[in-house]
């Protein structure tokens, strides 16, 4: 049989991995919590390992396999600089845009794909506005907002946006998980490490006789 | 074949060795065997703090092992409650709770002062689009979180039914067993032998008799 990887299914086997058994309903840790847990897990993994990976091999590379495709909301002008703007998926990885953002484009079935859109970093946009650069959209993240501005202005009304970006949130537990294999371990042991501090807090349960292996019960 | 309840109370006058006009009546038959079902039930299920406040250890709830569901399983119930502004009423034959669903979803129970908590929880708020129920208890319903479902299913161990030896008289005035009427024991048979026995305490309490408290104090102690 053949088992998809979701976070649903992480959240399972780190559930029934401390409850040595399928939880009950007195499992003291919510599906919810675990998958917060499972997310921050990835996110300090990921980055973790992009940056290692950078001191080793002399150069930073994001793995592909965290990067998901997201369609953006349609944009809207900022009145004020004149941008178009739309809101990310979430807040990008603290790594620089190439590699918390790998790409980012215009698409629609009629004219297919655009070039890519130019990431910028914020500091560099004064700097690169007096720079020649071709006929190009370029963009900049401020928190989670996508500004784009075309080189002559043009508006970017109803344009399509599209951004492959590292994403560790979840919008959907049965969606296959984006990370590579070799990190799951190190996921699963972080969120079980996390769930077992918590276990050994002292604390009363509300049903009795909840085996001491799945109880978070004082050892009083 | 299932033991009935004239099986019982035969051996039970067999053991005392009184026949049917003896001191044990019927009446108190009926009456020591039911209330010694329910002991024994309270065995099964649990007997809290008995050592010490810390709810460990051995006589704390209900073990649910193999053995033990298997005894009680002649009274383990599915019922539907009804809630009605977030309150469903426990069925009239409720003994302990098993396990409660609603749209097949855990339900979680939190202490009472939790419920403020609850309510303003951002990671499970309670919730019907989310699956994220909660309960507390008052008096004899459970009050849900949301309090918007309409109906929950309940897992739980009903109370047992008094056992009753009917009876007809015969010509002399006897009581005769009469198995119209009587309402037989639903414990398997081994239990129910052995719920027999340690009714004998009672019956020797009633007749001031030593040798049978302490023949079901054996019995209660060892099983035999």
């Amino acid at each position: 049989m053949a088992i998809t990887y979701t976070k649903k299914l992480l959240i399972e086997r780190v559930q029934r991995h401390i409850a040595n058994d399928f939880p009950s309903a007195e499992f003291p840790i919510s599906s919810n919590e675990v998958l917060l847990y499972i997310d921050s897990a990835i996110a300090s993994t990921f980055v973790g390992s992009v940056m290692g990976g950078g001191k080793i091999t002399g150069s930073m590379a994001t793995p592909e396999a965290y990067v998901v495709t997201a369609q953006l909301s349609s944009l809207v002008k900022n009145d004020v600089t004149g941008e178009w703007y739309a809101t990310l998926p979430q807040t990008p990885m603290s790594l620089s845009l190439g590699f918390s953002i790998t790409n980012a484009y215009f698409g629609d079935a009629a004219d297919g794909v655009s070039q890519p859109i130019w990431l910028i970093k914020n500091k560099r946009v004064a700097y690169r506005d007096y720079m020649p650069k071709p006929n190009v959209v370029s963009g900049r993240v401020v928190k989670d907002v996508f500004y784009l501005k075309a080189k002559d202005n043009s508006p970017l009304l109803n344009l399509p946006v599209y951004v492959d970006m590292v994403t560790t949130r979840t919008t959907d537990v049965n969606e296959t998980i984006a990370m590579p294999d070799d990190i799951l371990d190190v996921v699963f042991q972080k969120v079980v490490t996390m769930c077992k501090d918590r276990m050994n807090m002292p604390k009363d349960l509300i049903k009795d006789d909840v085996g001491q292996g799945s109880s978070n019960v004082s050892k009083v | 074949m299932a033991v009935t309840v004239d099986q019982i109370y035969k051996l039970c006058l067999r053991i005392i060795r009184k026949n049917q006009s003896g001191s044990l009546s019927s009446l108190e038959f009926n009456d020591f065997w039911s209330i010694e079902q329910t002991a024994y039930m309270s065995d099964l299920l649990g007997r809290f703090q008995r050592s010490n406040n810390g709810k460990e250890g051995a006589n704390t709830g209900l073990i649910e092992n193999q053995t033990i569901i298997t005894k009680l399983s002649p009274f383990i119930k599915n019922g539907t409650i009804a809630v009605s502004t977030g309150n469903g009423p426990k069925p009239a034959d409720f003994q302990y709770e098993l396990a409660l669903r609603i749209g097949g979803e855990m339900v979680i129970h939190i202490n009472h002062n939790q419920i403020s908590n609850v309510n303003n929880s951002v990671i499970d708020p309670p919730s019907v689009s989310n699956n994220s129920y909660y309960c507390v208890e008052y008096q004899h319903y459970y009050a849900f979180l949301p309090n918007t479902v309409t109906s929950a299913d309940l897992d739980y161990v009903s109370a047992p039914v008094p056992v009753l030896w009917n009876y007809s008289f015969d010509g002399s005035g006897r009581q005769v067993y009469n198995p119209s009427g009587s309402v037989d024991p639903v414990w398997d048979d081994a239990t129910c032998w052995e719920i027999t026995e340690r009714m004998l305490k009672k019956v020797g309490v009633s007749l001031g008799a030593k040798d049978f408290e302490q023949y079901a104090n054996s019995v209660i102690n060892t099983g035999n």
